[in-house]
């Protein structure tokens, strides 16, 4: 009986020891695969890296030339501020390209001499801000940045503003338009995108290219209305034309800003066709949703359907091919797919021993 | 009591319909127009505008009658409702950074409802018309509505304007939007007392 006994437990061994080496060689294959795979990795990184340095070095030999042509040019040409000026105010302009400081201009130039006040006003406190946030703010975060512009443009209006009214020059328009010109989304904007990346100088003169693109916007439609009001502009009578008195009324003045910047895109088209201006082409923001004839919403067919039926479905061959695909990103996934495996291979190994 | 509430109501229904602070008095037409072209957010925008509204406009009045008792220049009520804004706005940014922890765009966004001509008009013009604190709740209230209404329908025009062909391609972009919100405006301005043709 003892021997039997014996016979049976070796029996017993034996088939786990098959079963043991059926789950070794299976993470030796793995392992291969993953040698394989590292093996191809690496080699296509090598070869990419190759690509990359015969690039770089033709890159930089020709860099290198540019530098030595354009060191001489640089040496001979200065920095232009009236063709900075006249790309900030005329090619970019805040108010016909961007709709920035678009209220000031409504209801406080309603003549040449306010729209005169308006933008003296404007560019002192745009220099002021500017210069402060590239000096001083550029390491403070963004979101406290936002009240500090308001803070400083404040300052800068308050002794203005009291000027004003020792000289009995304040209007009721400007008694509570003038205040608001600090909170402007000109002055936060331009602080933003252009004072906090730039050095002082630039934005210094970028200020000043913005005040006079403001004031040229200001100045047209300040004399417009005065001629449409009054009938006259500096003493010069248009007789035959009709009074508008209500063109005070921001209708009138939306309007005209609306023709204006039509003309300023006509002429930025012709003459500078490289440049793209405009910020509220509408084809850029509205992609997803659009509209049938009847005005009712209806979203764009989805490709995600497509996607979905072309996938291959999880079996356990394509779970491997995918393991073998699966990017090093995902680690996470592939442990899990490489122990479903091993329990997979596991069960079936017991299962031959039970057979 | 009541009479507390109808004069609220009152007050915003006047901000909301009558005197449009966007559409009528262009405060913030820029910031609602820049709004309107990514409606996702519209909800966010308005509950920020109204909490800004409401707190700077309240606090500016209890300031005004407890600690001032002289009437004061325009630009001195606007000197301190913008500190109080400020303070305001520092605090609430501070505690979405560290208790719920909101993402850059988020504060960005939250800047771009705080420092706003709208916002910072309401006290000025509480001021002004010496409304008691019912009518600078519903001032507040009404001109936040104001906001979003303007929000909502130049976003909607903006939509058609988009699918329409007729439009010839200078004015496409921002020459349609200025003219669609004059025409907006023209269409709020009915409803006060101001008329085209004098």
């Amino acid at each position: 009986m003892k021997e039997h006994e014996f016979q049976e437990i070796d029996f017993e061994k034996i088939k786990l020891e098959k079963a043991t080496k059926k789950e070794k060689d299976l993470d030796k294959n793995i392992l291969e695969n993953k040698k394989e795979r590292k093996k191809f990795e690496f080699n296509a990184a090598k070869k990419s890296i190759g690509d990359f340095s015969i690039k770089t070095k033709k890159k930089m030999k020709e860099t290198k030339k540019t530098f030595i042509n354009s060191s001489d040019k640089t040496k001979r040409s200065k920095f232009n501020l009236p063709l900075a000026i006249f790309k900030g105010g005329y090619v970019h302009n805040p108010v016909l390209t961007q709709i920035l400081g678009v209220c000031p201009i409504v209801m406080l130039a309603t003549s040449v001499l306010n729209s005169i006040n308006v933008t003296v006003i404007v560019t002192l406190m745009l220099v002021v801000c500017e210069v402060i946030t590239s000096q001083f703010l550029k390491r403070v975060p963004r979101w406290v940045r936002v009240s500090l512009y308001a803070i400083i443009a404040t300052i800068v209006v308050t002794p203005v503003y009291i000027l004003m009214v020792n000289m009995q020059t304040l209007s009721m328009a400007f008694s509570i338009y003038l205040p608001l010109l600090s909170v402007n989304g000109l002055i936060v904007i331009k602080c933003e995108k252009f004072a906090c990346k730039t050095s002082v100088k630039n934005s210094f003169y970028d200020a000043i290219a913005t005040g006079v693109g403001f004031g040229a916007v200001a100045l047209v439609i300040g004399a417009l209305r005065e001629i449409f009001v009054n009938g006259s502009i500096f003493n010069i009578s248009f007789a035959s034309l009709d009074q508008l008195p209500s063109s005070t009324m921001p209708f009138i003045t939306l309007v005209l800003l609306g023709f204006l910047s039509a003309a300023h895109k006509y002429s930025v088209m012709k003459h500078f066709p490289n440049e793209t201006t405009d910020t509220f082409e509408l084809n850029q923001v509205f992609e997803k949703v659009s509209y049938s004839e009847n005005g009712i919403e209806t979203k764009k067919k989805n490709t995600s359907k497509k996607m979905k039926e072309n996938k291959p479905k999880n079996t356990p061959k394509n779970m491997k091919e995918n393991i073998q695909k699966s990017t090093p990103k995902n680690k996470n996934r592939r442990r899990k797919h490489e122990s479903i495996i091993g329990e997979n291979t596991v069960q079936s190994s017991s299962m031959e021993v039970q057979s | 009591m009541i009479l507390g509430f109808t004069q609220m109501l009152t007050a915003a229904m006047y901000a909301m319909l009558v005197q449009n602070l966007v559409l009528n008095s262009v405060f913030g037409i820029c910031e609602a127009i820049r709004i309107a072209k990514y409606p996702k957010h519209f909800f966010m925008h308005f509950i920020a505008i109204i909490y800004f509204c409401f707190t700077t406009s309240s606090l500016t009045y209890v300031v005004q009658e407890n600690f001032i008792t002289q009437s004061l220049e325009t630009i001195y009520v606007f000197m301190i409702s913008c500190i109080i804004l400020a303070v305001v706005y520092l605090l609430t940014g501070l505690l979405m950074k560290v208790k719920f922890k909101a993402n850059k765009k988020f504060m960005n966004s939250l800047g771009f409802c705080a420092f706003n001509s709208l916002v910072m008009s309401i006290p000025m013009i509480d001021d002004k018309a010496g409304y008691n604190f019912f009518q600078v709740v519903g001032n507040s209230v009404g001109a936040a509505v104001a906001f979003v209404m303007a929000i909502i329908l130049i976003n909607a025009g903006m939509r058609h304007i988009k699918n329409n062909k007729n439009i010839p391609k200078i004015f496409e972009g921002t020459p349609v939007i200025l003219i669609y919100v004059a025409i907006l405006t023209l269409a709020i301005s009915c409803l006060s007392t101001d008329t085209l043709f004098v």
